[in-house]
């Protein structure tokens, strides 16, 4: 069974008096332990697909479905509580809270769950991801006292803390340097690797789809291609979905 | 520390000059809380203190009326006949009542009446003349065997002479209005004197000789109240409390014509002297003896009576209670008692008996009430004003903790629990300040200008007692205005959605 599932997802925002499509009418699946890049060039749609299936935006039209199970139904403390058992975010600006140092801010998520962790155990885990991201040294830095590599870090600690089946990443690499992207990258193929947290990219980086086993393409709000470089439990073809099947 | 208190306190740290703008505001308002309200204790204890101390007692019993009764008489916006102070009916058993109850400490009678102070039958002013030397004066007409016993500061604010004996007919001053006749009639007045009292009132006019017997002076803040201590008779008879009776007066017919008349004419004409009430008058043919003037008066009975006191009249019983707090007790108690018995008087406390000046620190209080609303609404603006503007900047760390997972009740915590840390800090803060100021306003020793100061502050000298239960008023209202101010803002802060994380595409 597909982790998430996009059927027929359009999106349509006002722009004063005019009703813009954003994504017009989108279908695919992704499966647990993708790799998954959502590419497309700047104003195609792929952010707001990225942010329908991080349920932080609701389709105009269409339902998306994780583990099989329609959203669209529940209400916000529903959604809100799905998306912290389910999703982590890496967003392109880092978004750390900036009161807080690299380790609360890698352990806020925790805090805001229901389930009560054993603080010594929690320390265990926020400092083998602290040590995992390579920023044992800066433990206790705020993010104001971080490069923009060492915040992105900071940024996937978090996003794995609550040990997520889905890591959602809104370009990544874009506010950092190429090494810097690289070795954020690796970091991310890694933990995939080795957890088996899906991750889905929105992105233009072409390193990105490059290392990506399922990328979807995006063209004016509807898919242009969708590729896989490895097989899908129910769908192994490569091929175009327009959202009209 | 949980998670909300510790961001909450880290970001009021980090907008230092937000925090300021609410803080400053915060302390300010808890400053005028603060002195605002020990100004007020003082000033309410001071006039407590005086007119139980000196004039009223815990409570005074009065006869019945629809308008409220003091000390200084009905307070009526009317002239009618309605305004003379009522009488206590079965006065008599109404005081035994008093001597009998066991929280009764002491007990005293008194009537009232309202007089001009003059020095010479010739220049007896009246109440209509208008002039600025006029020497008004409220007299209380006081029961002496037990009244000084209640209020023991007149005995010991006696300048020259002394107190009033039971059974004497005098009065007692106070040297201030000594010091009026005195530049009245520019030559000085002492014990052993006589004055002009010129009663006025509903009851007419009626002119009272008194010895001076005593001249007293309380101290300052009540020296200036134009009390005249003086025999109870004297009171009821410038006060109108005399005997007499009513009877019906038959008019002939003629003479009713006479006044039915209208025509001012035919009032005065020849025709009018020519009929039977002229001719019909009894022409007295008896001498007169001159050595005695007033047979000439005939009959002065009705008017002897009229110039009598009436005995039995008290206007007011003051008491004082074993225990000051027991009055509202004791008052409901005594109404009941009233009632049960069908007697025609009523009960109240210091300040009702005190009339408008006791009402005045609460007229003060609900002016200042009334300020600090306003206050308190333009601060809630303010505040408003800058957490909305807070939210706004703080968009994108909103919409991040709700796609972290955060519930809207987080980040409603969070904003409540910024304002209430930042209201009760200042508000601390501002009573901290509010309590030295209050220590250095009393090291100055600061000293009433005028008459009004001097009630104001209730004393000579302003010394402020800050009142533990303002603290806590003022940090309720600093939590209230905080409450409040962050309804707004957090309601923008509860419409971020977790997409405002993401960057625009």
């Amino acid at each position: 069974m597909a982790i998430i599932e996009l059927k027929n997802v359009k999106k349509t925002y006002p722009l004063g008096k005019v009703q813009v499509e954003a994504v017009k009418g989108v279908s695919f699946c992704m499966d647990k332990g993708d790799f998954i890049s959502i590419a497309g060039p700047s104003g195609a749609g792929k952010s707001t697909i990225l942010n329908m299936i991080g349920l932080i935006d609701k389709p105009t039209e269409g339902e998306v479905l994780i583990e099989g199970k329609p959203v669209s139904g529940l209400n916000d403390k529903q959604i809100t509580n799905l998306r912290h058992d389910m999703i982590g975010f890496i967003f392109q600006s880092f978004n750390l809270v900036p009161v807080l140092n690299v380790y609360e801010n890698i352990e806020f998520p925790l805090l805001l769950g229901k389930e009560k962790v054993a603080k010594k155990e929690k320390e265990e885990w926020i400092d083998y991801l602290i040590s995992e991201v390579g920023l044992e040294k800066w433990r206790d830095h705020r993010s104001n006292e971080l490069s923009g590599g060492q915040r992105q870090r900071v940024a996937i600690a978090r996003a794995l803390v609550d040990k997520p089946a889905i890591v959602l990443a809104d370009e990544p690499t874009a506010n950092l340097d190429s090494v810097t992207g690289d070795q954020i990258l690796a970091l991310m193929k890694k933990i995939n690797r080795e957890l088996h947290t899906t991750f889905i990219f929105s992105t233009h980086d072409q390193r990105i789809v490059n290392l990506a086993d399922h990328v979807v393409r995006i063209k004016d709000g509807l898919i242009a291609e969708e590729t896989r470089s490895r097989p899908n439990t129910e769908q192994s073809t490569t091929g175009m979905d327009n959202g009209e099947a | 520390m949980p998670v909300v208190l510790r961001i909450a306190f880290r970001n009021i740290w980090e907008h230092k000059s937000k925090t300021l703008i609410i803080g400053i505001l915060v302390a300010i308002g808890c400053i005028i809380l603060v002195l605002g309200n020990a100004f007020m204790d003082t000033s309410a204890k001071g006039i407590r203190e005086i007119f139980i101390e000196y004039f009223t007692g815990d409570m005074m019993i009065h006869g019945a009326s629809k308008d409220p009764v003091s000390i200084f008489g009905v307070q009526s916006m009317t002239m009618d006949s309605d305004t003379s102070i009522p009488v206590i009916s079965d006065y008599d058993k109404v005081l035994n009542h008093v001597k009998q109850d066991p929280r009764v400490s002491k007990a005293t009678s008194m009537s009232v009446a309202y007089g001009l102070l003059s020095a010479d039958i010739d220049d007896v002013v009246t109440i209509s003349d208008d002039n600025e030397d006029m020497n008004f004066g409220i007299v209380f007409g006081v029961d002496a065997g037990t009244y000084f016993d209640m209020f023991p500061s007149v005995k010991s604010n006696l300048i020259a002479g002394r107190c009033l004996q039971p059974g004497e007919k005098a009065a007692m001053l106070n040297s201030k209005q000594l010091e009026k006749l005195s530049k009245k009639y520019g030559r000085d007045f002492k014990v052993g004197d006589k004055i002009l009292i010129n009663g006025f009132g509903t009851a007419g006019m009626r002119i009272r000789e008194a010895e001076i017997v005593g001249i007293y002076d309380l101290d300052s803040s009540s020296n200036s109240m134009p009390f005249i201590y003086t025999d109870v008779d004297t009171a009821r008879v410038l006060g109108g409390l005399t005997l007499g009776t009513d009877e019906s007066i038959e008019i002939a017919p003629e003479q009713q014509q006479l006044l039915n008349t209208s025509d001012e004419d035919a009032l005065f004409s020849d025709d009018a002297f020519s009929d039977d009430i002229i001719s019909s008058a009894p022409v007295a043919t008896s001498s007169v003896d001159i050595t005695k003037p007033e047979t000439l008066l005939g009959d002065v009975s009705r008017r002897d009576l009229l110039n009598s006191s009436d005995t039995g009249s008290w206007n007011f019983i003051l008491v004082r209670l074993q225990n000051s707090a027991d009055t509202a007790h004791e008052m409901a108690s005594y109404t009941s008692w009233f009632a049960d018995n069908n007697i025609d008087a009523e009960v109240t406390d210091w300040k009702g008996a005190a009339g408008s000046m006791g009402s005045f620190t609460d007229i003060l209080r609900t002016i200042f009430n009334i300020a600090l609303l306003i206050i308190s609404i333009v601060a809630v603006i303010i505040m408003m004003n800058t957490l909305v503007v807070s939210v706004i900047e703080r968009t994108p760390e909103i919409g991040t903790m709700r796609a972290l997972g955060a519930q809207r009740s987080f980040i409603r915590r969070m904003f409540l629990s910024e304002t209430i840390m930042t209201t009760l800090l200042f508000g601390l803060i501002g009573s901290v300040i509010s309590l030295i100021l209050i220590g250095v306003l009393n090291l100055l020793k600061i000293q009433a200008p005028n008459d009004i100061f001097k009630m104001l502050f209730g004393g000579p000298v302003l010394h402020l007692s800050p009142n533990p239960l303002s603290f806590v008023i003022t940090i309720l209202m600093v939590f209230i205005v905080g409450w409040i101010a962050h309804l707004f803002p957090v309601s923008v802060a509860l419409k971020v959605e977790p997409v405002k994380a993401m960057g625009t595409e």
